[in-house]
């Protein structure tokens, strides 16, 4: 039935494509259309492992659970890498997963051609992912302003401002395309409300 | 079923095809009738043929093109079934195609048939029944083939047994009947009320199992699930009632095209071929469907109600169904579809007792229960939709039988709820739920309390403890799991403090290492000391994140397997599970995960895992009964054994892999491939065994806690006493009973294989009236045919 409404309405939008993969178109699309692994977008800085594996293992046996960190405070920046045993359980997960609010955010998922160590850290120059670098609006699941926010941030960083900054539920590659790696310059903007700040001191407190 | 093609132009013309036939009749109420689109999409059908050459692949796309539409879109079966004719009356090639789909639909019937799919099945026969409506379809031929089925289904009975394939071929013809009556009544009357009378009888025989599927496969829930044949036969009677004639199946046939299709071809296809064989394994029609009608409606929607007799109701929710099982992939596309039917009645309350239907499904729903879930969140969520009334009304209804469910469907229920909740930020009338946070709830309303307690933790789950505590009232609080801190201190804290840092930090020791200092902290011999020790540090020092616990077990695995060794694995199993079960209250869902992943690591062995949940020893009747009324210590049990299937069902893909290479082995390859073979049958052999004893172990514990709480307690009554408001057999009772059945109806395939465990079990032991009540018309249900899916 799918192929009906998928053949003359493809969906908007690229899907998610990790820029730094080193192989061939052919390889790639070999990788993933064998993979078990998803990569799981738009998620709040908050949103904890275990929130995670709730909403995830309904699908099936997941195998792990990777959270995207910050390359920098090794903190949680809204990406992650699901594995599943089964690839039928990780397609039933694209299928239903997108559109499903997780921590009242809508998740974006989309195969990944598989997670490698490295992968779980944010390639933005601010150690989180890009698309907090080019987001200019305000989001208190991710911290507040984007980085884009900040004046003067891009300029002083040679930050090519790329895709629409600000949206949330836009699927891109959140790791961004190589370039080389920057140290944090400028303060993430934290002036996130005062509940969303006092849940992330207690979460990395680990009193859950 | 692909539309396949080559490249280039073959791409375009199937493109072309499939998204205008898939289209027709989306935006009726757009710029043109569904008429106007028909005759349109019939008209630009026949005159691309010679825009394409004519030629014959061009024919086969629109063939299989309708063919796809005709089945996976059955709410439009009406107007594809148009198209067809009106194909069929302008040119030759057409009237070609219309007699290729519809054979190729007849072939579609037969292999769901074998299958054992009753929805696929149902969906090619009402098309079917539609191309005989509109003329193209001969009456005699469709008479024929409802009388072959019909047949099939009688000489399937055998007395005293349980038939699922007789039930799924008579379901499957009777709710076909009233999309076929019309073009059936073109012919031979007499014939046409003999077929009719004799279908009644056969719904009628079902009728008298209804007791018998019910000890297993009733989702319960008092009076809100009504046994299908039962529907059946009420809708048949209000179709004959109306002259064989309903307002919920739109025509698009009478007005100005039904001249043009009155003239139709009439063809009799070839004559269809019954399988005598129907994987009913797969059978997952619900035999149950839930009616949520017991009260009275009320607002706007009640006219409409009132307007529906029992026909169009299952009409509706037949149609809701269909779309369920086909919209998968596109759950958003699903709702909206449910939401605009071409139907012109309100189908609100119809799709919200189909999802439900559904969703409660036993032994397993068709899709995943995330599916459903998915599903009543985009209905909600759809402009202008008003569906979110109905399914108010239906969790209240719920909330109010919630005593009568099957305990499986229970776990369902809270889980979805918990979801959708979580998906419209936890708006909810928490302060409805009040009085189950009171001290007088356990008592008197001890399933709401539950239900309220399951959802509380399912949501929690999914948010966090902090956000729920400031959404719910505080009396809801003391529901709510609690923190880790509030829970008791364990008398060893300092020796666990010590352990910690060996364990973590960055002056963390290796397995050799730490074996040594812990024999230095425990004493030499003290293994059991030592293991526990070592695990309650590992629990503690992996609570902030849960993947610590994946890095902490792979570093640590060689010295707690070595533990385990020297202290005994039974023995290992309660210990690792004592600290567990500390932490159980405010954790539940991380004891779970991390039971699962110790199976996985063949640190714990399920069957050990099933005795200690199942144990009685050294708990009070109190303790134990608040340990049966934990409902994640269910959901543990349910995990293992669907694991347990899991491990079954990869060992025997294995086995056929092995077969399939031995098959194919050269001679150089063939002893290597003829011992893989006899060492993947053993490996069958072995998990099938495994399986036996973890589903009778698990019965006898069953019994076990069943006879030791029912020890000097009062047969209980089942029905609510007056002024009592909840049902009155106690939650654990209802827990024990509930999985018991659920144990076996889940592993038919197994228990059928091993039958005399059954007779042996009921006369080994002390088998309390109630147990053995429960589990001999599981018998029964084992020896029917109706297998679990998986095995």
């Amino acid at each position: 039935m799918a192929s009906l409404y998928e053949e003359f309405k493809p969906s908007r939008g690229g899907k998610y494509v990790d820029r730094r993969f080193r192989g061939s178109p052919e390889e790639r699309a070999a990788k993933l259309a064998a993979s078990t692994t998803l990569y799981v977008g738009n998620l709040a800085f908050y949103t904890s492992e275990d929130q995670l594996w709730t909403a995830f293992s309904r699908f099936g046996e997941v195998k792990r659970v990777i959270m995207g960190l910050d390359r920098n405070l090794k903190t949680p920046c809204g990406f992650c890498f699901v594995e599943y045993y089964r690839r039928e359980d990780a397609q039933n997960a694209i299928w239903i997963i997108n559109g499903v609010k997780v921590d009242d955010r809508l998740i974006r998922a989309d195969w990944d051609v598989g997670f490698e160590p490295g992968r779980q850290y944010g390639r933005g120059r601010s150690g989180g992912q890009v698309r907090d670098d080019v987001r200019s609006t305000y989001d208190a699941g991710r911290g507040g302003y984007g980085k884009a926010a900040v004046e003067g941030y891009g300029a002083r960083n040679g930050m090519q401002l790329w895709g629409p900054a600000g949206e949330p539920d836009a699927m891109r590659d959140d790791e961004g395309p190589g370039r080389k790696r920057g140290r944090e310059e400028e303060p993430m903007v934290t002036d996130a409300p005062e509940d969303i700040q006092k849940r992330r001191i207690f979460r990395r407190g680990g009193n859950r | 079923m692909e539309i396949s093609g080559g490249r280039g132009d073959d791409d375009r013309m199937r493109l072309e095809v499939t998204s205008m036939l898939a289209r027709v009749g989306d935006d009726a109420e757009g710029r043109s009738s569904v008429e106007e689109q028909l005759e349109y999409v019939s008209g630009r059908l026949v005159d691309d043929a010679s825009r394409y050459g004519g030629t014959a692949q061009y024919w086969e796309v629109v063939r299989r093109a309708l063919i796809l539409c005709g089945n996976d879109l059955a709410h439009k079966v009406g107007m594809y079934s148009t198209v067809v004719a009106l194909i069929a009356g302008a040119s030759e090639e057409g009237k070609m195609t219309a007699e290729r789909v519809a054979n190729g639909t007849s072939g579609l019937m037969v292999t769901a048939i074998r299958d054992g799919q009753l929805n696929k099945a149902l969906q090619a026969l009402k098309f079917l029944c539609e191309l005989c409506n509109v003329w193209v379809v001969s009456w005699e031929w469709l008479m024929e083939t409802l009388r072959s089925l019909l047949e099939a289904a009688v000489a399937d009975r055998r007395p005293f047994q349980l038939h699922a394939r007789s039930q799924m071929l008579v379901d499957l013809i009777a709710s076909a009947l009233p999309w076929g009556a019309r073009g059936l009544k073109r012919g031979d009357t007499d014939e046409f009320d003999s077929f009719v009378a004799e279908l009644l009888g056969c719904l009628d025989q079902q009728l008298e199992d209804e007791s018998a599927w019910s000890s297993g496969l009733l989702p319960s829930g008092g009076t809100l699930f009504a046994f299908r044949p039962r529907i059946l036969r009420a809708a048949l009677d209000d179709l004959a009632a109306r002259g064989w004639n309903s307002g919920a199946m739109p025509r698009w046939d009478d007005g100005s095209l039904s001249s043009r299709l009155e003239s139709g071809p009439e063809l009799t296809l070839r004559t269809v071929q019954i399988p005598s064989h129907s994987k009913v394994s797969r059978y997952s029609a619900p035999s149950y469907v839930c009616t949520l009608s017991t009260e009275k409606p009320e607002g706007s929607g009640e006219n409409d109600r009132k307007r529906k007799g029992p026909i169009e109701q299952l009409l509706l929710r037949d149609t809701a169904t269909n779309i369920l099982d086909n919209f998968l992939q596109k759950h958003l596309e699903g709702a909206i579809k449910m939401l605009s039917l071409p139907i012109p009645m309100d189908a609100n309350q119809e799709v919200v007792e189909a999802t439900f239907t559904e969703m409660c499904a036993l032994p397993s729903a068709y899709q995943g229960q995330v599916f459903y879930g998915a599903i009543f969140m985009d209905l909600c969520r759809v402009p202008n939709s008003r569906l979110s009334i109905r399914l108010l009304k239906a969790v209240q209804l719920v909330y109010d039988k919630l005593g009568y469910f099957d305990p499986e469907v229970f776990d369902r229920l809270s889980d979805w709820l918990a979801f959708h909740l979580s998906n419209f930020s936890y708006n909810w009338n928490w302060a409805t739920w009040a009085a189950c946070g009171t001290a007088q709830a356990r008592d008197r309303i001890p399933y709401k309390r539950i239900f309220c307690r399951d959802v509380l933790d399912h949501v929690c789950r999914l948010s966090y403890r902090d956000k729920i505590i400031g959404i719910v009232p505080d009396k809801l609080h003391s529901l709510i799991p609690p923190e880790v801190e509030s829970l008791p201190a364990r008398s060893t804290d300092e020796d666990e403090l010590k352990v910690m840092e060996l364990i973590s930090g960055s002056d963390r020791k290796a397995p050799p290492e730490l074996k040594a200092r812990l024999m230095g902290i425990y004493g030499d011999d003290q293994y059991e000391q030592i293991l526990r020790g070592l695990f309650a540090a590992i629990l503690r020092a992996v609570q902030a994140i849960l993947s610590h616990f994946d890095a902490m077990m792979e570093r640590y695995i060689s010295v707690v397997n070595e533990l385990i060794a020297l202290t005994g694995p039974e023995k290992a199993t309660r210990v690792i599970m004592d600290e567990l079960w500390r932490l159980w209250p405010a954790l539940p869902l991380r004891c779970v995960t991390y039971v699962d992943k110790l199976c996985t690591y063949q640190v714990l062995n399920p069957l050990d895992v099933i005795n200690y949940l199942l144990s009685i020893d050294g708990l009070s009747k109190e303790e134990l009964i608040d340990k049966m009324e934990t409902s994640s210590v269910w959901e543990l049990m349910r995990l293992l054994i669907s694991r347990q299937k899991s491990r079954v069902q990869s060992a025997k893909t294995e086995a056929s892999n092995a077969a399939r290479f031995a098959a194919s082995a050269t001679e150089a390859e063939a002893d290597m491939a003829s011992e893989k073979l006899e060492e993947a049958k053993l490996g069958v052999e072995t998990v099938l065994e495994a399986t036996r004893k973890m589903i009778w172990n698990t019965v006898g514990g069953l019994n076990v806690v069943h006879t030791t709480l029912s020890e000097g307690v009062e047969d209980s009554m089942e029905e609510a006493e007056n002024g009592a408001e909840e049902k009155k057999i106690p939650v654990w009772e209802w827990r024990v009973l509930g999985f018991c059945k659920e144990v076996i109806r889940k592993n038919t395939s197994v228990v059928e294989a091993n039958i005399g465990d059954f007779d042996e079990f009921l006369q080994s032991g002390p088998v309390d009236v109630k147990f053995r009540e429960t589990i001999q018309p599981l018998k029964t249900l084992a020896l029917s045919d109706l297998t679990d899916p998986v095995m």
